[in-house]
């Protein structure tokens, strides 16, 4: 008698249509249509004929060098990150796990950037690496100006300086993620480590890096995932200037559409970020595929 | 023997102490170090508020002497910031409350009901957080210009709205699948019906995950630059959009301490939030990750 209610079909639907409708609506369906418009051309204005064109799109993509420009960007900022975020965060959890007094402090700092949009923090930032900010200011004082450049124009140091500003961004996020997994570590095993004299490094590599493997293995997917969707930090810091240096895919996919209104191309790196997501996404889930360790 | 064993580890323990207070020391310079670089920005921006352009190049470092809290009213006259404010203030207000009630009614039907399709249409609302927002912005403006509903918030309400609604459907999902049969059960015998059993039994216990779900959307929406630059313009423009043309629009030698004045009105919500509920916006802004 009771079980039957589970199945009102009328609750059922009224219940589920709103999300369904909204989600299918703003999510589904472009999902769906951005595949398919990147085998057409638009102008970019409404009445404005769409015209099927084949591969043409990804073949203008794939040989038109801003976007190799910004795939490599991008792998080096993928790159970049996994092994500045991932192995900082771990550290500063670790070290926050030995839970000293104030440590509650320091870690809700590092998470800080978290909250602040990257609107914010890149305009900071930029204050920090224009060639008359605080970076050089700081260098000229200390006598060390030949070091001083123009962090975000040079091409040896713009990508990276981006880059690094969001690893700065970033290494909180991690290191609340292998907190949480470091303090869910059986207290009998950190007891019997004590006993046996496990510490320092070997405790680090032996017991806490195996223990917290999965933690270690969402944190990839993560920074790998965010990296792909990133956007905002690098229109607001450098736009993908100069000249197409910093760009990734997102912003020469927005230059590329809402620009120069060449949106059969910008839906073509569209539909390749979306690619490049699912592939890395199951890649990763793939290759970190561990047995779990039992305690 | 004895006795030279007892001198050793005699002498040894002063030096142990000298080895544990230099750990302490280290740690500590190490921990102001980490928080020099994690609250410098916010610090610069607050001491160049008040500064002139050439201050702030200058002594970037040093609070000024001389405080110019015009630049405040420079931020709210010419920045225009109250009402880039007022509208993230609209636009956030408005996706959690459609994000709220649209996702914790789906949840409750995708936990607690029975019916054909069940599994498949969760799985379906969780692949959306593989799917970026890039991948879906042209189609979405096209979308939007079609059926001209550009520029106005309740589209970019919903665009959030399906951004966010993953995360919160699996979240939800997962506070409701814990939440007892039997509590339901008892109010269904009771006579009350669906909207009774939601709104007094499933609400109510779902609160913690409620306000992860509140906490995200508002600081993802009130953050974001993509979605608000194509679908609000210049219109409408939020606090990301005007600090960017109001910083863009300062490229003489005055006037960038207004622009950190206008940062700081930005910043004040998020930061409020965080200071506040510093423990839960941390879980809540982390909580798509803990279950991958």
């Amino acid at each position: 008698m009771v079980g039957s209610y589970r199945r009102n079909k009328k609750i059922i639907t009224l219940f589920l249509l709103p999300a369904l409708l909204i989600y299918g609506l703003f999510l589904i369906v472009p999902t769906i249509s951005g595949v398919l418009l990147s085998f057409y051309n638009w102008a970019g204005y409404p009445g404005a004929p769409f015209q099927f064109q084949g591969l043409k799109n990804f073949s203008t993509v794939m040989n038109y060098s801003p976007f190799w420009q910004s795939i490599r960007n991008i792998l080096w900022w993928i790159v970049l990150t996994l092994v500045t975020q991932i192995p900082i965060g771990f550290l500063l959890a670790n070290l926050f796990s030995s839970r000293f007094s104030g440590f509650r402090v320091f870690k809700a700092i590092v998470f800080l950037p978290q909250v602040i949009s990257a609107t914010v923090i890149g305009l900071l930032w930029y204050f920090v690496l224009r060639p008359d900010g605080v970076l050089n200011t700081t260098l000229t004082t200390f006598g060390a100006a030949a070091l001083g450049r123009d962090w975000l124009v040079n091409p040896g140091t713009a990508m990276t300086s981006v880059i690094l500003v969001n690893t700065w961004i970033g290494i909180g996020f991690h290191m609340t993620l292998f907190f949480a997994a470091i303090s869910s570590i059986p207290d009998s095993i950190l007891d019997s480590c004590k006993l046996d004299g496990i510490t320092g490094a070997r405790k680090l590599f032996r017991i806490t890096v195996p223990l917290t493997w999965e933690t270690l293995r969402v944190c990839l997917i993560i920074a790998i995932t965010q990296s792909l969707r990133a956007f905002d930090l690098v229109f607001v810091m450098t736009e993908g200037g100069p000249n197409g240096l910093t760009d990734i895919p997102a912003t020469l996919l927005y230059r590329e559409s809402f620009r120069f209104q060449r949106f059969g191309v910008g839906s073509s790196i569209g539909v390749l970020i979306l690619l490049i997501s699912l592939i890395f996404t199951l890649i990763s889930l793939r290759l970190l595929r561990r047995e779990t360790v039992e305690y | 023997m004895i006795m030279n064993a007892r001198a050793v580890s005699n002498s040894s323990s002063p030096s142990r102490s000298v080895s544990v207070s230099a750990k302490r020391i280290l740690l500590w310079l190490f921990l102001i170090a980490l928080t020099a670089v994690y609250l410098f920005p916010l610090y610069f921006d607050l001491i160049s508020s008040v500064k002139s352009t050439t201050e702030i190049f200058v002594t970037p470092f040093s609070p000024t002497r001389h405080p110019l809290f015009s630049n405040f009213k420079i931020a709210l006259d010419t920045g225009r910031i109250q009402i880039a404010f007022f509208n993230s203030l609209v636009l956030s207000v408005g996706s959690i409350a459609i994000v709220i009630s649209v996702a914790s009614l789906a949840s409750y039907v995708l936990a607690k009901m029975r019916f054909r399709l069940q599994n498949a249409i969760y799985v379906i609302f969780i692949a959306g957080l593989m799917v970026p927002v890039q991948a879906v912005l042209i189609p979405l403006a096209i979308q939007v210009s079609l059926t001209r509903m550009s520029g106005s918030y309740v589209t970019t309400m919903l665009i959030f709205t399906a951004q966010f609604l993953p995360l919160a459907v699996f979240i939800l999902v997962g506070f409701m699948r814990s939440i007892p049969t039997e509590m339901e059960e008892a109010v269904y015998v009771d006579g009350g019906g669906h909207f009774c059993i939601f709104w007094n039994v499933i609400l109510p216990l779902s609160k913690a995950g409620l306000s992860t779900v509140i906490i995200f959307v508002f600081l993802m929406s009130w953050n974001d630059l993509l979605i608000p630059l194509v679908f609000m313009g210049a219109t409408h423009p939020t606090v990301s959009l005007r600090l960017l043309s109001f910083f863009g629009g300062m490229t003489g030698q005055s006037g960038y301490g207004a622009f950190m004045a206008a940062v700081l009105f930005v910043i004040v919500p998020p930061i409020a939030l965080y200071i506040a509920a510093s423990d839960l916006v941390q879980q809540g802004l982390t909580a798509g990750a803990v279950k991958g």
